[in-house]
């Protein structure tokens, strides 16, 4: 394949990117609604690169994005002295993706060898176990979670500590977006691409061909909890400057991210970004035009364009979409 | 050289003993046959040589090697390759791609541009290339048969298990497969060991050594024409005379 035809599709993408960064800059107020629009297509990015991959449904998701933003929290109760100044960041960020990935490994080696709804099963107790362990067992400071607001001020100083946490923290989020869409393009490029499109198709033929499919799986399964991971850290702890059991290890989270990719198309690269995009902007808007009603609506509103669109909104228009142009969409 | 060695195999299902004690070997570059009646335990025996399936009892050797227990995934690599009674394409992805995953993970082993390049080659030789860009499961049940053989083919193979890959082919289909698959054999030197259930003629033509199965059990084993003449083959097929 030439590089065109490996990369052309990163193209759209990285334009979409472009514009929202854009507007969220020039146009007054319009930062803080493309934040949030940006924090969902890049949790739906981040959980395309399992869910969408391999075709297996993680309940416990939210896990890993919580164990992400303790990551951080933790860098700042730990290593937090004035001298380390925004090293702590990347120390933060680091932490993130190490505790994320240990615990993605640890379930996915025992999970992963269970097939579809059995693995999903097993998952939704990953989560809720994982947040009772940390309140009962005290750990992290418990249920009453970790401040880090004043660790933040003695680091940075009043001003740039707002500053992280109102706009570092954001662009770290199109940071995370923007490696999220490389990767994930890399391995849909690479044979891990050609090997998680088997399984997602027929694990028991994929076998057969000769693809070790526990172990790409959990290749998937891994990389998309790391994403998460950076994502607990950058949009929750970084922007909250707080990390409470109670809201980050909330399903709720998971339930949008499945409701993203399957809006977008599972297993497509623009997929989520399309299913971010329709999700943030309706649940932004609503929330403010009708609060308290936007569930009422959004709800409905999902079934209808799942019930138009059952393989997504960007896996309908790549059946439309023919010869060269092809490229551009995956 | 023997190529894949069976001794004394056994597959028990709860109480149902599906493969029985069966031994027989493989040579390289040979072409066997397999025919039995429905439930003879040739899909299990299959299954068994290509890893889906642990044998209770028995001895599996392939290219050397005891394989007894290897998972499939790391006996394809090996060098074997196989298709399905009912063809199992990975609907979602293009003809192309579903034969580019043989070669990826095969004995071949290529690299994401050198397998493409193999499943074009494979495609056009099999005679479906212009569909390589149609979803594979929009091919036709004749297409998606002639897919799985070209997907197995890319994979390089020693030994390619065909299971009922002529079943509802017209004559001059299974005519134009048995010559592509005669070719491949002596150009790339593969064993290619058929299944059939009914279609003795191609077998036939095709077949240099027969095994028949018979519950489970191996009934007979030697040179195609002799083995389907015997009268045990004759019984099993349409039962005992009676009058």
């Amino acid at each position: 394949m030439s590089f065109m035809e490996k990369y052309a599709s990163l193209i759209p993408v990285l334009g979409i990117y472009a514009i929202l960064f854009l507007v969220g800059i020039s146009i007054p107020g319009m930062w803080q609604p493309v934040a949030f629009i940006m924090f969902y297509i890049t949790l739906g990015q981040a959980f395309n690169i399992f869910l969408g991959l391999t075709g297996y449904v993680d309940f416990g998701y939210v896990a890993f994005l919580a164990l992400g933003a303790y990551g951080m929290a933790i860098a700042f109760t730990t290593f937090g002295d004035a001298n380390i100044g925004f090293g702590i960041i990347l120390i933060g960020l680091i932490l993130a993706i190490v505790m994320a990935s240990i615990l993605s490994l640890a379930v996915g080696a025992v999970a992963l060898r269970l097939r579809g709804a059995y693995f999903a099963i097993a998952t939704i107790g990953v989560n809720e176990g994982f947040r009772y362990f940390v309140e009962g067992a005290r750990l992290w400071g418990g249920s009453e979670g970790i401040i880090i607001s004043r660790d933040m001020r003695n680091i940075f100083g009043r001003e740039a500590a707002n500053y992280i946490s109102t706009f570092v923290s954001d662009i770290l989020v199109f940071i995370i977006a923007i490696l999220a869409a490389i990767i994930t393009i890399q391995i849909m490029n690479r044979k891990m691409g050609y090997a998680l499109m088997a399984v997602r198709e027929d694990e028991d033929a994929a076998k057969v061909m000769g693809i070790n499919v526990t172990k790409y799986k959990i290749m998937a399964f891994i990389t998309s909890a790391s994403f998460a991971g950076l994502i607990g850290a950058s949009a929750w702890t970084l922007k909250m400057t707080y990390v409470f059991p109670a809201d980050v290890f909330l399903i709720t989270y998971t339930v949008e991210a499945i409701v993203i990719v399957m809006l977008g198309g599972a297993g497509t690269l623009m997929g989520p970004i399309v299913g971010g995009l329709i999700y943030g902007i309706l649940k932004y808007y609503l929330s403010i035009t009708l609060p308290g009603f936007q569930l009422l609506i959004l709800a409905p509103l999902l079934v209808v364009i799942v019930i138009a669109f059952p393989e997504g909104v960007v896996g309908a228009l790549k059946r439309r979409v023919k010869g060269d142009a092809r490229r551009f969409l995956r | 050289m023997e190529l894949l060695k069976l001794e004394n195999v056994t597959k028990r299902f709860g109480g149902l003993v599906a493969v029985n004690k069966v031994s027989f070997t493989v040579e390289k570059g040979e072409a066997i046959g397999i025919v039995g009646p429905n439930g003879s335990g040739k899909t299990t025996l299959y299954n068994l040589i290509n890893g889906v399936y642990i044998p209770d009892e028995g001895k599996i050797y392939f290219d050397g090697r005891d394989v007894t227990t290897l998972p499939p995934h790391a006996r394809a690599p090996l060098g074997m390759a196989r298709t399905f009674q009912i063809p199992r394409p990975f609907g979602g992805a293009t003809t192309r791609e579903n034969v580019a995953v043989g070669a990826m993970f095969g004995y071949a082993k290529a690299n994401v541009d050198e397998a493409l390049t193999i499943a074009d080659e494979y495609l056009r030789m099999v005679g479906i290339y212009d569909k390589r860009d149609v979803e594979a499961a929009k091919l036709t049940p004749l297409e998606k048969r002639l897919m799985e053989v070209a997907r197995a083919l890319a994979m390089k193979p020693k030994l390619l298990l065909l299971d009922e890959v002529m079943a509802g082919m017209n004559p001059s289909d299974i005519d134009k497969l048995i010559a592509l698959l005669k070719r491949v054999k002596e150009e790339e030197d593969i064993s290619i060991v058929s299944m059939v259930e009914h279609l003795m003629h191609a077998i036939t033509k095709f077949a240099e050594r027969v095994i028949v199965m018979h519950q489970g059990e191996k009934l007979l084993e030697g040179p195609t024409m002799e083995v389907l003449n015997h009268p045990k083959v004759v019984e099993v097929y349409l039962g005992k005379k009676v009058v």
